[in-house]
């Protein structure tokens, strides 16, 4: 089981996200908080596997989600955290991963409503994994098809690209695009090559390094 | 507004301005030497006998005037003129020939260093501008002095212990005649305002009255009390600006000159010379300070209309933003949501009739949702960029650039956090450029340039685009310069046809 303590401020939300995590089999809600404050001594009393947090909450409404996971690197490394934002902006996510991207989610608010991909990144986050929104990264490359490092990309190794930015594993990937792991791994290799960006056989690491490239190539 | 029409004249590329027709140019160059002759016959009513030492030489202003609003290819006018108004009974024909040289080259100097010096607007509409007029003609009458005192020397009509008061009175008589008339045919040059109520007519010709009497009392009487006539000029700039104070010195400079030539007063000396000098020095003062003075108001009055106006449109588009986010709230999310309840309705009354449609209309419900969630969040990013906030201008400026349905290529961005009102411009700015871009460009390609130094923050965005932008009211670009100028910043814009467009802003920051 995934002991899950979940923060926002929005009843709505709250009502909304407890009911969705309750279809989850393997997902146990342990608590409930309202804002920043409850939010960390909860935390650390009941200790969970992973904190399914709204990005703003009380006091500041800005970025508490965010912070509350930096925080928890340094306090309780082994928690894992989903941040739920309404900003379908990079630089959240990048925010989010600036000590690291393992155990850490970024998904838009409106997953409250799909309870699959609720489910996957707890579980991933539980494991260790990152996770990205696929809406985010469908618009960063969109928008950077004109890069020169992603013009040289086939259509397989761009759509393997997205994958690997959303925080899909090799076996995943293999999985949904029917072919072997092997492939996914020589394709991943000739991507790295491409794009010029240090081969790493870490997915979090790559996770982080493939969204580097996104947002920040041209800059 | 006779203003616009006016700046529209002057600031007409002067150089390329050739005449169209040559019976009009020919017109033109004639009807300039016919004024310069006619200048030159009244400057000698208002000078000591003599052919040299013109109190006033009134001609060079009538020159200088004509070509700076008519354009240089008419100097040939002066020439004319000119080589009309030389006695040649009194001067031998190369004295002659030399000083009408002089002469045309100091008024192609004047204009063209006046073209230079002031290159937007009225030379009267600023004391900068003044200053230039005073700078240019300084220069213009040095050159004509020198050659015409050299022609003169050469052909011996004066002798060298004599040359150099022939060169000051020259000078300053150059100088005071173009000091007097150029600015009077700037001034009156634009079409007169409208509408002016009865006790401003009244006003306006008592300032006349006051100048006339004041002029002429304190120029006869022979106590010096020529001061008296400054507190009419300054009436006069005060309250009429330019044309006021123009009309106003030029008034009370005839007078002075007239009865200093003909009568007494206070710059009646035995010595002529020192006569000339005097009234030379106090035309050349009383014109000076009379239009800084009318400048300095003009500016003011200016700025006061700018900003009047920049106001109003600060406010209008506020207005317009509120109206488009009720609009996009209503026609968008609203009816989404709308629709979205009919639907759930229909697969309520379905949904244990035919199961499956009710499926497919649930499927659809939530596919229009979506949309629907897609719409508030950019609404709600479009009425404050969050990013902009917690992460700055340059992550900001990526967002923009993910958002661009044109290419945009990011070459600089500022590294560090600035501060939040000059963000918020900023971010303002290259929104409402790539926005504009995406209109009317049909450009391929953005580049952005955003830099920061302790002071000021630069931005550049630069499009491959049909060019052509114009800053006209209701364009992006009037609300773009309105918020960069409310932080004290400065907008360039180049947007030559074909050439793509440039939108240069420099943003002053705050001291911390």
């Amino acid at each position: 089981m995934i002991r899950v303590v979940l923060a926002d401020d929005s009843f709505l939300a709250r009502e909304g996200l407890a009911r969705v995590l309750g279809t989850i089999d393997d997902v146990e809600l342990v608590a409930v908080c309202g804002d920043l404050d409850e939010l960390r001594s909860t935390v650390s009393d009941v200790k969970p596997d992973v904190v399914l947090t709204d990005i703003r909450m009380p006091p500041t409404n800005t970025d508490e989600g965010i912070r509350f996971a930096g925080e928890l690197r340094r306090s309780l490394p082994q928690v894992g955290v989903v941040v739920l934002s309404q900003h379908a902006e990079p630089a959240y996510a990048m925010s989010l991963f600036e000590d690291g991207s393992n155990q850490r989610a970024y998904l838009l608010k409106e997953r409250i409503k799909d309870p699959d991909e609720l489910a996957r990144a707890l579980r991933e986050v539980a494991a260790g994994n990152s996770l990205v929104d696929p809406r985010i990264v469908d618009k960063l490359v969109s928008a950077r098809l004109n890069d020169p490092g992603i013009e040289k990309l086939t259509k397989r190794e761009r759509e393997i690209l997205s994958l690997i930015a959303e925080g899909r594993s090799n076996t995943w990937i293999a999985e949904s695009l029917q072919i072997t792991k092997r492939a996914v791994e020589r394709h991943i290799n000739g991507i790295f090559l491409k794009l010029e960006l240090p081969e790493d056989g870490d997915a979090n690491r790559r996770v982080k390094a493939t969204l580097v490239y996104l947002t920040g190539a041209a800059a | 507004m006779s203003e616009l029409a006016y700046r529209e004249a002057v600031d007409r590329p002067w150089l390329e301005r050739l005449p169209h027709s040559p019976v009009r140019y020919a017109a033109g160059v004639l009807g300039l030497a016919g004024l310069y002759y006619a200048g030159a016959k009244t400057g000698f009513l208002l000078e000591f006998s003599g052919p040299i030492a013109a109190i006033v030489w009134l001609p060079v202003g009538v020159a200088i005037s004509f070509l700076y609003l008519g354009g240089l290819a008419y100097w040939p006018g002066v020439l004319i003129g000119d080589l009309l108004a030389n006695n040649y009974s009194l001067l031998p024909l190369g004295s002659a020939l030399g000083q009408t040289c002089g002469n045309v080259l100091e008024v192609v100097i004047v204009v063209w260093l006046l073209r230079r010096l002031v290159r937007h607007g009225s030379p009267l509409g600023s004391p900068r501008g003044v200053g230039a007029i005073a700078l240019s003609i300084a220069a213009g009458a040095a050159v004509s002095a020198t050659v015409g005192t050299m022609s003169l020397l050469s052909g011996g009509v004066i002798g060298i212990h004599g040359l150099a008061t022939v060169w000051r009175t020259w000078l300053l008589g150059d100088a005071s005649g173009a000091l007097l008339v150029v600015p009077l045919a700037l001034a009156w040059y634009q079409p007169l305002p409208k509408g002016w109520r009865h006790g401003r007519r009244l006003e306006a010709a008592a300032v006349v009255l006051t100048c006339v009497a004041l002029a002429e009392f304190a120029s006869r009487s022979s106590s010096p009390l020529t001061y008296l006539v400054f507190p009419a000029l300054i009436w006069a700039a005060l309250r009429f600006g330019q044309r006021g104070a123009t009309l106003a010195v030029a008034v009370t400079a005839v007078f002075v000159v007239w009865n200093t030539t003909h009568y007494a007063g206070p710059f009646h000396f035995t010595s002529i010379t020192r006569s000339v000098l005097s009234t030379q020095l106090f035309i050349a003062v009383a014109v000076l300070s009379t239009l800084s003075l009318a400048a300095v108001v003009t500016e003011r009055e200016q700025f006061a209309l700018r900003l009047g106006a920049s106001r109003r449109r600060m406010i209008s588009a506020s207005d317009n933003a509120r109206r488009r986010i009720e609009h996009d709230l209503h026609d968008g999310a609203q009816l989404r949501l709308t629709w979205l309840a009919l639907r759930l309705r229909d697969s309520a009354e379905l949904v244990e009739r035919e199961p499956e449609r009710a499926a497919t209309l649930l499927a659809e419900a939530e596919g229009e949702l979506q949309l629907a969630i897609d719409e508030l969040r950019e609404l709600a990013n479009g009425i404050h960029p969050a990013v902009l906030v917690d992460f700055g201008l340059a992550e900001a400026i990526k967002s923009l650039a993910l958002r661009s349905a044109i290419t945009v290529e990011l070459r600089e961005l500022p590294a560090e956090r600035l501060d939040p009102s000059v963000e918020n411009v900023a971010y303002y700015v290259v929104a409402e450029a790539i926005a504009n871009a995406q209109k009317y460009s049909e450009a391929s390609l953005l580049e952005v340039w955003a830099s920061a130094s302790k002071h000021v923050l630069r931005l550049q965005v630069a499009d491959n685009g049909v060019g052509g932008a114009t800053e006209g009211s209701g364009s992006g670009l009037e609300g773009l310069r309105d918020r960069v100028e409310a932080v004290g910043g400065s907008v360039e814009l180049s947007s030559p046809a074909g050439g793509g467009t440039r939108i240069a802003v420099a943003i002053p920051i705050p001291a911390a």
